[in-house]
C-alpha cells in the first residue's frame, strides 16, 4: 500500500510531535515552514540579532499584522505593528518559537478542564468545558516528559496534578541560592515552592547535551539542544526515518478543497516569489493560533465561502492569550553577605520557583473561584534591556550624561531583580478574535492577520489578588523597591485559541480530535484548539494534544 | 518610568514613507574605513528618496559623547565607536526608513536651534553651550524621543559583539563586569549577514 502523504504547515511545538510521530508510523511527511531553517550551530548569545532585530521573526515592514485595542476613549481603534512595533510574531523558522521558549513546563490542571461546571459562568465571559478531561492527557503530558525531556523535582502541594510516573526523568537543573530564600519566606506565609519543570535538559539523552547554563536562554536558540524544542527534540529524529522533508521559506497561503469536503492542495510562496503545489491525504495546520486561523480564513472557496471550515463563522473567534501580569523586587548586595552576594550573583543557573498555592482562590460566599500560578526567575540578562529601561527617571524625565551611566553602573553591579510572572486564564470573550484586515497586505499581496484584543476584567482581579500575595514573599525577603503590574495587554508570545474544539459544530471549529468538523481530512493541531488555557504557560499543553491528535491519526489512517 | 518604551519612537508616526536609505562619505573612501577613521573633515551623505541630507561626524561624535561621555564611570561614545554604529544602523536598508529619517532630522533640528540661539552650527559652539542645548531639547517632547533613541544606539553599540565594529575588545562588557554568554556570534551569524546565509538554505 501506498505511504499515506501528510502536509504539516508550520513545525513549531503544535507541528512537531505530528511530524515525529507520523514519521515514525511510516507516513510521508511535508512539512511547509514559512521561516528559514537555523541548526543548532547557527545560534549565539548574539542580543542584537535575536532581540533588537528581526532575524528569527519576520521584518515588519514585510509582513505587519493589524492590532485593533481600546483608545482612551474607549473606542477600537486598529494599527499596523509596523507602525508601532507591537510585534506579535514568535519564532517564525523551523521549530518555530520553541527554540526561543524558556520552558516553564507546568500541566494543566483537573479543574482546568472544567471552568464552566466547577466554577459556573462568568458574564461577558464564554468559557465553556473541554470535551475531554485531564486523564485523556495525562498519558500525553506524560510522553512529551520523556520524549522532548522534562527536568524537576516533585514535591506535594495541595494542587499537585496526578502522575501515571513517579517523577520526572531528569533531574531538576541547578539553582542559584535565592531558590532557598524563596522557599523559607514563602514558607513563613504558609505556602509551598515548587520547584518548576523545565523543558531543558540536566543530563545529555541520545545527540542532545545537557544545559550549560548559558545565561541567555529565553529568546535565544539553544547551542547544546539542552532545551526541547520542537526542532531538536522532534524534527530532527523525525528526519533520521528518512520519511520527512522538511521545506523552510515556504508560506503556505491557501488550502484548496474538492468540493466534496476534503483539503487536496496546498499553495505556498516561495521567498523569491514563486508560487508552488503540494498534494497530500491529509494535511495538518500548526501555524500558532493567529496565523492558523488566518490561513483558514484565507482558503474561501464556493463551498467554504467564508474560509475554511467555516461556515459557522467560528474560525478566529475566542482567541486568548495568557492574562496576568509581572512584578519585582531588587536584592542588594549590600544587605547581604559577602558570601551571600556572591552566591546570589553568580549568572546562569536557574530560580526555578513556582508557586500554585493560589489556583483557586476562595470568595466571600464560601465558594471558590479560578485562580492562577506564578513563576520566579531572575530578569532576563539582556544588557541592552536592563540599560534601555534605566534611561527614565521615577517622574519620567530623560536621564543621560554621566548620571545615567552612574544609574547603569549600579543596577549592573550592586543588585539583582527578581521577577514575578503571573499566569491567570483569559476569559474568552467576544472582543478577542482574529479577522483578516480587509488593507493591509503582506509582502505576496495576501491579507494580513487583524487582531482584536479586548480582555476580561475578570481576569485582572485575580491577578491582582495573586501579585499581592507575591509582593509579600519579596518583601520578607528583604527586597526593595517591589512593585507589580497587571493589566489587560496580551502577551504576544502566550496565544492560543480561535479554532475551538469541542462536540457541537455550532460553536467549534474543530472535533474532539482536532479535526475540522467541516472538513474530513484538515487538522489543526497548534495551540488553536484551547477553549481555555489553564493558568499555566501553553507550550506543554500543546505539545501533549498535538502527540494526542498524531495518536487519532495514525490509528484512522492506520497503515 | 519603566513603561516608557521603543514605542514611544512612533507615537507620532503616520504613515509608511517608502524610499531607499542610502549613505556613503563625501570622501569617497570606504564606508567601513571611513567610519573607524573619522576625522573632523568627514561628512556622512544621507539620501532618501530624492532628498540627500548632509551630516558632520563631528555634530554626531559631540551629541553623543555629551550623552554618554567618557569619565570617572567608564567609557563614553567614541571609545565604544558609537558613531560608526549609527551610521552603520542608517546605512540598513532593513529598518523602517521613517525611524533613519527623524534620527537625521533631529540633527538638522538640533542645528537649527543652534543656529538660532548662537548664531553658529552645533559643532561650532562651546562644550558649555552645546551641553545647555541638549538639556533645552531633552525637556522638549521632539529632543527628549530624538536623544532616547540615540541612547538605544548607544546602547547597542555598547554591548554588541566586537564583530559588528563597535563595543572594541569588549570594553562595554568589561565596563559593567558583564557575562556576555557563549558562544558569541562569529562574523556571518551578526545581523544582517546571517539572513542571506539562512534565508537561502533550503535543505530537506
Amino acid at each position: 500500500m501506498a505511504k499515506k502523504i501528510a502536509c504539516v504547515i508550520g513545525s513549531g511545538a503544535g507541528a512537531g510531535p505530528i511530524i515525529y510521530e507520523l514519521s515514525k508510523a511510516g507516513f510521508q511527511v511535508i512539512v511547509l515552514e514559512k521561516g528559514p531553517w537555523f541548526e543548532t550551530k547557527d545560534f549565539s548569545k548574539d542580543e542584537i540579532a535575536l532581540t533588537r532585530r528581526s532575524v528569527v521573526t519576520p521584518n515588519l515592514m514585510d509582513e505587519p499584522q493589524v492590532l485593533e485595542k481600546k483608545d482612551h476613549k474607549n473606542q477600537w481603534v486598529a494599527k499596523s505593528n509596523f507602525d508601532t512595533g507591537n510585534d506579535f510574531w514568535n519564532g517564525s523558522c523551523v521549530g518555530g518559537s520553541s527554540n526561543f521558549m524558556s520552558g516553564y513546563f507546568h500541566r494543566m490542571k483537573e479543574m482546568d478542564f472544567k471552568l464552566l461546571s466547577k466554577y459556573g459562568p462568568i458574564e461577558g465571559s464564554n468559557v465553556v468545558d473541554w470535551p475531554i478531561d485531564y486523564n485523556d492527557m495525562e498519558p500525553y503530558f506524560d510522553k512529551v516528559e520523556k520524549i522532548v525531556g522534562v527536568s524537576g523535582r516533585l514535591v506535594n502541594h495541595k494542587y499537585q496534578e496526578p502522575r501515571s510516573q513517579p517523577k520526572f526523568p531528569f533531574p531538576p537543573l541547578a539553582e542559584n541560592i535565592v531558590s532557598e530564600w524563596i522557599d523559607k519566606a514563602a514558607g513563613e506565609l504558609g505556602y509551598t515552592m515548587i520547584p518548576v519543570p523545565r523543558a531543558i535538559l540536566s543530563q545529555a539523552s541520545e545527540k542532545r547535551m545537557p544545559c550549560y547554563y548559558s545565561n541567555y536562554c529565553g529568546s535565544y536558540g539553544c547551542s547544546s539542544d539542552a532545551k526541547g524544542s520542537s526542532r531538536a527534540a522532534l524534527i530532527n529524529i523525525a528526519l533520521e526515518t528518512g520519511n520527512c522533508k522538511v521545506t523552510p521559506n515556504a508560506k503556505v497561503f491557501h488550502l484548496k478543497t474538492n468540493g466534496k469536503g476534503k483539503v487536496v492542495e496546498a499553495h505556498y510562496h516561495d521567498i523569491d516569489g514563486g508560487n508552488h503545489v503540494i498534494k497530500a491525504d491529509i494535511f495538518v495546520v500548526a501555524a500558532q493560533a493567529i496565523e492558523s486561523s488566518r490561513l483558514l480564513l484565507m482558503s474561501k472557496n464556493e463551498d467554504f465561502p467564508n474560509g475554511l471550515a467555516n461556515n459557522n463563522g467560528q474560525v478566529g473567534k475566542n482567541l486568548i492569550f495568557s492574562a496576568g501580569g509581572i512584578g519585582s523586587g531588587y536584592l542588594h548586595y549590600k544587605d547581604l553577605t559577602d558570601n551571600d552576594a556572591k552566591k546570589l550573583s553568580i549568572p546562569g543557573v536557574f530560580v526555578n520557583r513556582g508557586l500554585h498555592h493560589f489556583y483557586e482562590i476562595p470568595q466571600e460566599d464560601g465558594t471558590m473561584t479560578k485562580g492562577g500560578s506564578v513563576d520566579f526567575l531572575f530578569e532576563h540578562a539582556n544588557p541592552i534591556g536592563r540599560s534601555i529601561r534605566r534611561k527614565w527617571n521615577a517622574d519620567g524625565d530623560l536621564v543621560y550624561g554621566s548620571a545615567l551611566k552612574k544609574k547603569i553602573y549600579h543596577y549592573f553591579n550592586d543588585l539583582r531583580r527578581l521577577k514575578f510572572e503571573i499566569f491567570v486564564d483569559w476569559q474568552p470573550n467576544d472582543d478577542c478574535f482574529v479577522s483578516l484586515d480587509p488593507e493591509v497586505k503582506d509582502k505576496w499581496g495576501d491579507p494580513v492577520a487583524r487582531i482584536r484584543l479586548g480582555h476580561h476584567k475578570h481576569d485582572l482581579k485575580v491577578g491582582e489578588y495573586i501579585a499581592e500575595k507575591c509582593e509579600e514573599i519579596l518583601e520578607i525577603m528583604g527586597a526593595k523597591n517591589i512593585s507589580s503590574n497587571i493589566n489587560g495587554s496580551a502577551p504576544s508570545n502566550l496565544q492560543a485559541g480561535g479554532c475551538r474544539f469541542g462536540k457541537d459544530p455550532k460553536n467549534s471549529v474543530l472535533d474532539i480530535n482536532c479535526k475540522a468538523h467541516e472538513v474530513d481530512n484538515l487538522y489543526v493541531s497548534d495551540g488553536s484548539f484551547m477553549p481555555t488555557g489553564g493558568s499555566v504557560t501553553y507550550t506543554w499543553t500543546i505539545y501533549a494534544n498535538a502527540f494526542r491528535v498524531a495518536d487519532a491519526i495514525i490509528k484512522r489512517f492506520n497503515i | 518610568m519603566q513603561n516608557k518604551t521603543e514605542s514611544d519612537w512612533h507615537f507620532s508616526r503616520r504613515k509608511f514613507i517608502k524610499g531607499a536609505l542610502t549613505i556613503g562619505l563625501m570622501s569617497q573612501i570606504p564606508f567601513a574605513v571611513s567610519c573607524v577613521q573619522t576625522t573632523e573633515l568627514d561628512e556622512v551623505l544621507i539620501k532618501i528618496g530624492d532628498k540627500t541630507y548632509t551630516i558632520e561626524l563631528k555634530f554626531i561624535q559631540d551629541v553623543q559623547n555629551i550623552i554618554f561621555p567618557e569619565d570617572e564611570f567608564g567609557p563614553g561614545a567614541s571609545q565604544l565607536k558609537s558613531d560608526s554604529y549609527l551610521i552603520w544602523v542608517l546605512k540598513d536598508d532593513r529598518i523602517d526608513p521613517w525611524d533613519g529619517t527623524q534620527i537625521i532630522k533631529g540633527f538638522s533640528r538640533l542645528n537649527n536651534r543652534c543656529k538660532k540661539q548662537y548664531k553658529k552650527k552645533f559643532i561650532d559652539i562651546t562644550k558649555a553651550q552645546q551641553e545647555e542645548l541638549i538639556a533645552q531639547i531633552s525637556l522638549m517632547d521632539w529632543g527628549q524621543s530624538w536623544l532616547s533613541k540615540l541612547l538605544t544606539l548607544i546602547f547597542e553599540s555598547m554591548f554588541a559583539n566586537p564583530n559588528y565594529g563597535s563595543n572594541p575588545d569588549g570594553i562595554g562588557w568589561k565596563w559593567l563586569n558583564h557575562n556576555a554568554g557563549f558562544p558569541q556570534p562569529t562574523e556571518q551569524q551578526i545581523y544582517p549577514t546571517i539572513l542571506n546565509t539562512i534565508q537561502h538554505n533550503k535543505k530537506s
